[in-house]
């Protein structure tokens, strides 16, 4: 499978009454982009905004970021969201560089909210530690209809407080539908121009001897291809239909810091640094996707052994591994860890650190066997942010104190993206 | 020209030239200037700081009433007004250790002054101190006083001025273990593939995450008679009467509490609820009985099969509970069962 990513370097983003980029400058015709997300009754209605890096400005309530991607016929663009079902991960895709539509909205009927605060900071050391501090974005701010805010209605019962009401999980994946349509939209915009630069993403044959790598992803949230993973046995798939759209976060009732964005798939740290070092250094096998969060002991084991067993089959004998963070999911993670190394698949293991004081060792769980571990931060640690100018999103937090503007002492955990296990930022812990 | 920081010493009757175990009874008292070691301190310290003062106890005065000596030494430290307390090394003695460690644990936390100490890595105190202290590494005996006494001196001056001190193995001190979040030069992604690569080609690599060393507990001994034996339910759960009354935190606890069972035979939604935030409540709250099982210890109690229920259930709730204040939790639930007449513990998590 090859991949070309066609890339426009978009240097600033402006809302007008037309759609085109020219100069590296993209216009975006605001009314036909509203009109076009208005399109799903979901929404009473939408706002755009744009912010750029260094804006004294902070976005609150942040659900999902997307970067721009289209994919020309006969591709699919970002498959049973915005395009048919087919599968992604080879042909042409169109990508904009620099930007990233950032989709808000406040909690609709029967959605759990005390996980679901995820703030941007564009200045500042909050916009240091991820990666939509240095992007244009695009900020869409939903705003539902009533019938999303009927809390009487059958459908808006929360049955399991982690992912919400029935309501709240539809309304959560049309959030990110026309998320994703108004990214497909921006990046259309490119297929007029030449692109700056093509990439070419493909896992060729590679020299023997070289250590053949998995990698095993633990999906928090998200959907392959539409599909929720819960319940599902371990499956394979191409690193490149990570970085071309099948991988999209649908829930945003996780910790910010360590939610794994559409955009963060879109990017992924391990997948790209994995596929850039194919055929040099290491033989790239595949990535291994599960669910986090089976709570049963049986079932644990079983998706281990069958995730391991996936990586012999691909002949591995060296994997990453990367935690979504949590209390179960860590069990999972850390048996196939073990399986791995009994297997003699060497392992390393990406994780956010998750706990509540400097002093605690950290572990939900661990195995002897977990020798190699790269940490993505303490999200529990308390990050200074300072005073911004102007609020997106909302006129209060879901469960911090004080007026969203002014000068904050947050967890890292509120900051999207900071510590995903994706790989994409550059905080970690150490010991002292 | 900066003024000169003032430095007391504290060193046990030993190295204050006083004597060996003949004269291990010793008060604490104070000696002017540098003594013994103290002199190697001074050395080491330069024209940065002067030992004002050296500060010493027997070892066994020390360690048989430790509260009452190490309140008599701090007293006798703060009379200084110190910008900086070391003490030792105590290389690998055991009550020397210890007393440089409470000496220095109070020397922080009730004069707010910073103190450093030497021990071997492996003695006693390290495992009672390290968490809490700057220690620096020494080796089992004396001879190794000149390099540890720079070492200590070293981090002692950059604590005093209040600098911020780097990595264990570049400061040389004994990691307290204490993680804090920083941002690196590359990515986690790269970080992970290079450090496996490293592994896979037999290279050198070193882990961001040390794995801890957890206690082992030992099972107990099985109870006699379960039938005359009355039994406690303990919960990590978070069931609690409804609306919470202590206000319990449903993630990273820093309490727990106990509510009394007397009269209940069952765990209602309407007077029951849990407020954990580490899992799905929903079935929890339909029926409280499903993590806290009072109806059936009830009526096992009814059919025999149990002598009785105690009267008080223990509750925390442990989701991201830090391990310390859990084995703080542990340790007082502990204490409240074994001073009761409880014999078996039904421990429930989620």
């Amino acid at each position: 499978m090859r991949l070309e990513m066609a890339t426009n370097v978009v240097s600033d983003l402006r809302l007008s009454d037309a759609t085109r980029l020219a100069g590296g400058v993209l216009e975006v015709d605001r009314e036909a982009l509203r009109k076009l997300l208005l399109e799903d009754d979901a929404f009473a209605d939408v706002t755009l905004d744009v912010v750029r890096p260094g804006d004294s400005v902070r976005i609150i309530h942040v659900m999902d970021a997307a970067e721009p991607r289209w994919k020309p016929e006969p591709g699919s663009t970002f498959p049973a969201f915005v395009g048919p079902p087919k599968t992604v991960g080879e042909g042409m895709t169109r990508r904009l560089d620099g930007v990233a539509v950032l989709s808000v909205s406040d909690a609709v009927a029967g959605e759990p909210t005390y996980w679901r605060e995820a703030i941007v900071d564009m200045t500042g050391p909050g916009a240091d530690v991820t990666s939509f501090g240095s992007t244009t974005n695009l900020v869409v701010t939903f705003i539902p209809t009533r019938a999303y805010r009927d809390t009487n209605r059958a459908d808006a019962v929360v049955e399991n407080i982690m992912v919400g009401s029935a309501l709240a999980q539809r309304y959560n994946r049309r959030v990110r539908a026309a998320e994703l349509k108004a990214a497909a939209y921006l990046a259309r915009a490119a297929a007029a121009e030449a692109p700056d630069h093509v990439q070419t993403y493909e896992l060729g044959p590679a020299p023997a001897g070289l250590p053949k790598v998995v990698y095993f992803y633990q999906l928090a949230g998200a959907t392959v291809y539409g599909e929720a993973m819960d319940g599902m046995l371990p499956t394979l798939i191409h690193p490149n239909e990570v970085l071309d759209g099948a991988v999209v976060n649908v829930r945003s009732n996780v910790h910010a810091s360590n939610r794994t964005s559409t955009y963060a798939n879109q990017r992924h740290g391990i997948v790209t640094e994995l596929l850039a070092r194919h055929g040099r250094e290491v033989d790239f096998r595949g990535v291994i996707v599960y669910p986090a969060a089976s709570d049963d002991i049986n079932h644990k084991e079983l998706l281990a052994e069958y995730a391991v067993k996936l990586a012999r089959v691909l002949g591995a004998d060296a994997a990453c591994a990367s935690y979504s963070g949590g209390g179960h999911p860590a069990v999972e993670f850390m048996l196939i860890c073990r399986k791995c190394e009994r297997a003699g698949i060497r392992t390393t293991l990406v994780m956010p650190e998750i706990y509540g004081t400097p002093d605690d060792p950290g572990f939900v769980y661990f195995v002897p066997e977990a020798e190699r571990i790269v940490s993505t931060g303490r999200t529990t640690q308390m990050v200074e942010l300072p005073r911004m100018q102007r609020v997106i999103g909302g006129d209060a937090f879901f469960d911090l104190a004080g007026s969203p503007g002014d000068a904050q002492s947050v967890l890292y955990r509120y900051l999207l993206g900071c510590g995903t296990s994706a790989g994409n930022g550059r905080l970690t812990a150490r010991q002292y | 020209m900066t003024t000169k920081l003032k430095v007391v010493h504290y060193v046990n009757q030993f190295f204050a030239g006083v004597g060996g175990e003949d004269k291990a009874g010793e008060a604490p008292q104070v000696r002017a200037g540098a003594v013994g070691p103290g002199l190697a301190l001074q050395r080491a310290l330069g024209d940065a700081a002067d030992v004002v003062a050296t500060v010493y106890c027997g070892d066994n005065f020390f360690s048989e009433r430790e509260d009452a000596a190490a309140a008599t030494v701090v007293e006798l430290i703060r009379r200084h007004a110190p910008d900086l307390v070391v003490a030792g090394p105590a290389f690998n003695a055991g009550r020397y250790g210890v007393a440089c460690g409470r000496v220095c644990r109070d020397v922080e936390d009730v004069l707010d002054v910073p103190a450093v100490t030497g021990m071997y890595p492996d003695s006693p105190a390290v495992e009672l101190y390290r968490q809490r202290l700057y220690i620096v590494p020494s080796g089992p005996n004396a001879t190794s006083t000149a390099t540890t006494m720079a070492r200590m001196a070293a981090l002692g001056l950059k604590r005093a001025r209040g600098e911020r001190l780097g990595l264990p193995k570049d400061e040389g001190y004994l990691a307290r273990g204490l993680r804090f979040t920083e941002v690196a030069t590359q990515t986690a992604a790269t970080r992970a593939v290079l450090m496996l690569l490293a592994s896979v080609r037999g290279e050198p690599w070193e882990t961001e995450w040390p794995l801890p060393n957890y206690d082992r507990v030992p099972p107990p001994i099985p109870i006699k008679d379960v039938r005359r034996a009355t039994i406690a339910l303990v919960t990590s759960g978070g069931i609690v009467p409804k609306g919470n009354p202590d206000r319990l935190e449903s993630t990273y606890a820093t309490k727990w509490a106990k509510y009394s069972l007397v009269g209940v035979d069952d765990l209602t939604p309407e007077g029951w609820q849990s407020i954990h935030g580490g899992y799905d409540t929903t079935r929890a709250n339909e029926d409280p009985n499903r993590v806290l099982p009072v109806d059936v210890l009830r009526a096992l109690e009814a059919e025999g099969a149990i002598g009785r229920l105690h009267d008080e259930y223990w509750v925390f709730v442990g989701s991201g509970a830090s391990t310390t204040n859990a084995r703080r939790f542990a340790g007082e639930m502990a204490r409240e069962l074994r001073a009761s007449s409880v014999e078996g513990v039904i421990f429930t998590a989620t």
